[in-house]
């Protein structure tokens, strides 16, 4: 069985310091030179302390990139990115390399966290591909396949406000709708495809188009599958998808027309128990024949607690018999982000401990 | 007629800062305290300014619409995080073995806003029957009036309203939200949605006041209830124009308070204080 990454990683307190000009402590050094031993990838440690030009600037997100490769492929998965170091997060780097979208401040994701929220004011124009350098920085670096994430059409539309559009199709329900379909498509025909097609002209093979809204208003799921099929209608590349925290019975009959798309990567642990609450929805999945991959959330990203490789084990074998071995693949519910990479580094290892425990009971080893 | 706030408001962008650094250990519990007092006093001053009554504390320190309320009874505890309605935001699903209130939530304004029992019941996992969850609901907000002693209650139920809602709220449901109303004299907030099906349902039952969202749903034929009209988009910067404003409240008879339809929080706090200035200048038009 494959295991992967999904998405993105912390970003290290000696990294976040010096892109800010924040002065580095001792134990900012003892990070960087602690996870070099681990990773066995080397530093130019003065850099640290020399000036901040666009030069060591570039150096230091490199260096935290490559950590991040060898964070992936140490814990033992087979398939990695950079834990999207490169980028700030998944929706404020590429609406940033958009034309016609203005940010307008904070909202709130959960808790105390919040992401920076853009309004279209105007119609939608990538100024560049903007995965390129991440992307080509990481295929010469990693030593496993590599996967790039990109963020979907219809999310960016529906975490961004609406201004552009509803200037011209105001008032009722219908005129909604139209309002955020033709944002949506935009998205896909003028920014998406372009990103698309220059990163498998650099050589991308497999690309995950992340896509975790993409349930949110349940009748708008006709403009999010057709937006994703126009995309990559004709691309040479194995698109999978990456959506969350939804409900994932809301997908049904809709993604069974998406049919370039070969891989669901979805959250599960977080809604898991003893009873494998978390994984029931499988069923469904069952009963509307579902034959392509599944990439199987088996660790909560929100959680410090370290899932034993038992627990991992049994969440596979369960999803196995319900599908079958051959469609699983085995990842973390969503980025982990939102974890301290010691407590991200074991929530991994003991993922794909647990998947070699699967494959034993499932008789796959 | 005066303008009111239904929910969670925004943090200023100085409190997003705060409450970040207080996650990453770099701010005191005490400084973060500090800082929800300010917003808190912010919030206040601009409700003076611009005649918003009654006024609410902003919710600051909630972090969804359950928690802390959650923290403050016993046999509930925060669950997995679950969507929120069709929205870019997440909640803490309850888990609801018992419900015993012990105090403990924090309360600065002159309107209580509280998730509506019917709201409360579908989006937790209930592990008690209905009507056990639904009186010993009734029980704990009976305490918290009797503790926190607000001007006014309000019952926020967008459950009732929301468009792509899978439940069907039964004529018991009715009744019960019905009787929370009455008892704990509340306005019931129906949002995230059509309110037309659940506003009847309400005015039947002698809701003392209905909040309405006219964003969502279509304009409503008038059914005698004092309202709250829900006029405003809280979920788009797009800002309304102020005569198509004037149409639609001008269109009914009682109409205590104009609003936004939902909470505020899911714009950035510049963008929130635009809409009640949008709200204020409504007022003062129909005024």
């Amino acid at each position: 069985m494959i295991t992967q990454e999904i998405g993105s990683l912390a970003k290290p307190n000696w990294r976040v310091k010096y892109l800010r000009g924040l002065p580095l402590t001792d134990e900012d050094f003892q990070e960087i030179k602690r996870w070099d031993q681990i990773l066995g990838t080397e530093f130019d440690y003065e850099i640290l302390k020399q000036e901040r030009t666009p030069e060591n600037r570039k150096k230091i997100v490199e260096h935290s990139a490559l950590q991040a490769i060898r964070f992936f492929e140490t814990a033992g998965l087979d398939i990695v990115f950079d834990g999207e170091q490169f980028r700030t997060e998944m929706y404020e780097h590429p609406v940033k390399r958009i034309e016609g979208f203005e940010f307008v401040g904070h909202v709130r994701s959960f808790d105390n966290k919040y992401y920076r929220k853009a309004a279209v004011v105007d119609k939608p124009r990538l100024k560049e591909p903007y995965h390129l350098e991440e992307f080509l920085f990481t295929k010469r670096h990693a030593r496993r396949k590599v996967k790039v994430p990109v963020t979907g059409p219809y999310t960016l539309a529906e975490w961004s406000f609406n201004e552009y559009y509803m200037r011209k199709h105001f008032g009722s329900e219908e005129a909604r709708y139209e309002a955020k379909k033709e944002f949506v498509f935009d998205l896909a025909k003028e920014v998406l495809r372009p990103n698309l097609e220059a990163l498998i002209r650099e050589g991308a093979e497999i690309i995950q188009i992340d896509e975790p809204a993409a349930t949110t208003k349940p009748d708008e799921l006709p403009i999010f599958v057709e937006a994703f099929n126009e995309m990559v209608e004709g691309l040479q590349a194995k698109f999978v998808m990456h959506i969350c925290y939804s409900d994932y019975s809301l997908l049904f009959p809709h993604i069974l027309e998406m049919k370039r798309c070969e891989q669901f990567l979805l959250e599960f642990a977080n809604r898991d128990d003893e009873r494998r609450s978390g994984y029931q929805i499988l069923h469904l999945f069952k009963e509307y024949s579902y034959d392509k991959e599944l990439g199987l959330g088996v660790v909560d990203v929100h959680s410090d607690f370290i899932e034993p490789p038992e627990l991992i084990r049994d969440r596979i074998v369960y999803a196995a018999n319900v599908l079958s071995p051959e469609q699983i693949y085995v990842n973390p519910d969503c980025g982990l982000r939102t974890r301290t990479w010691d407590v991200a580094y074991q929530k991994l290892k003991n993922m794909v401990k647990g998947t070699r425990m699967a494959e034993e009971a499932l008789g796959l080893a | 007629m005066k303008p009111t706030l239904v929910g969670i408001h925004p943090r200023p962008e100085w409190l997003v800062k705060l409450t970040r650094d207080y996650d990453r250990g770099r701010a005191s519990k005490e400084e973060l305290d500090e800082g929800f007092d300010r917003a808190e006093e912010e919030l206040k001053e601009l409700q003076s300014k611009w005649n918003f009554d009654p006024k609410v504390d902003g919710l600051f320190r909630w972090q969804d619409m359950f928690r802390p309320l959650t923290e403050a009874i016993d046999g509930v505890k925060a669950g997995p995080l679950t969507r929120f309605f069709d929205n870019n935001t997440f909640y803490r699903r309850p888990v609801v073995k018992g419900l015993k209130y012990v105090g403990g939530v924090p309360f600065k304004g002159e309107k209580l806003i509280l998730p509506g029992p019917y709201t409360f019941y579908v989006l937790s996992e209930v592990e008690m029957g209905k009507s056990s969850f639904y009186q010993g609901l009734l029980s704990v907000y009976k305490d918290l009036v009797d503790d926190l002693r607000p001007k006014a209650v309000q019952l926020n139920e967008p459950a009732l309203a929301y468009r792509y809602r899978k439940w069907e709220p039964s004529e018991e449901d009715y009744d019960w939200v019905a009787t929370f109303a009455r008892e704990l004299d509340a306005s019931v907030h129906l949002y995230f949605g059509d309110p037309s099906e659940a506003y009847v349902f309400l005015a039947e039952r002698e809701v003392p006041e209905i909040g309405l969202d006219l964003v969502e749903g279509p304009v409503l034929e008038d059914l005698g209830v004092p309202l709250t009209l829900g006029v405003v988009d809280g979920r788009n910067t797009y800002m309304e124009d102020l005569n198509y404003l004037v149409r639609v409240v001008t269109s009914f008879q009682e109409v205590r308070y104009v609003a936004p339809n939902c909470d505020l929080e899911f714009l950035p706090y510049e963008y929130a204080k635009r809409k009640m200035v949008l709200l204020h200048a409504l007022v003062e038009v129909l005024s």
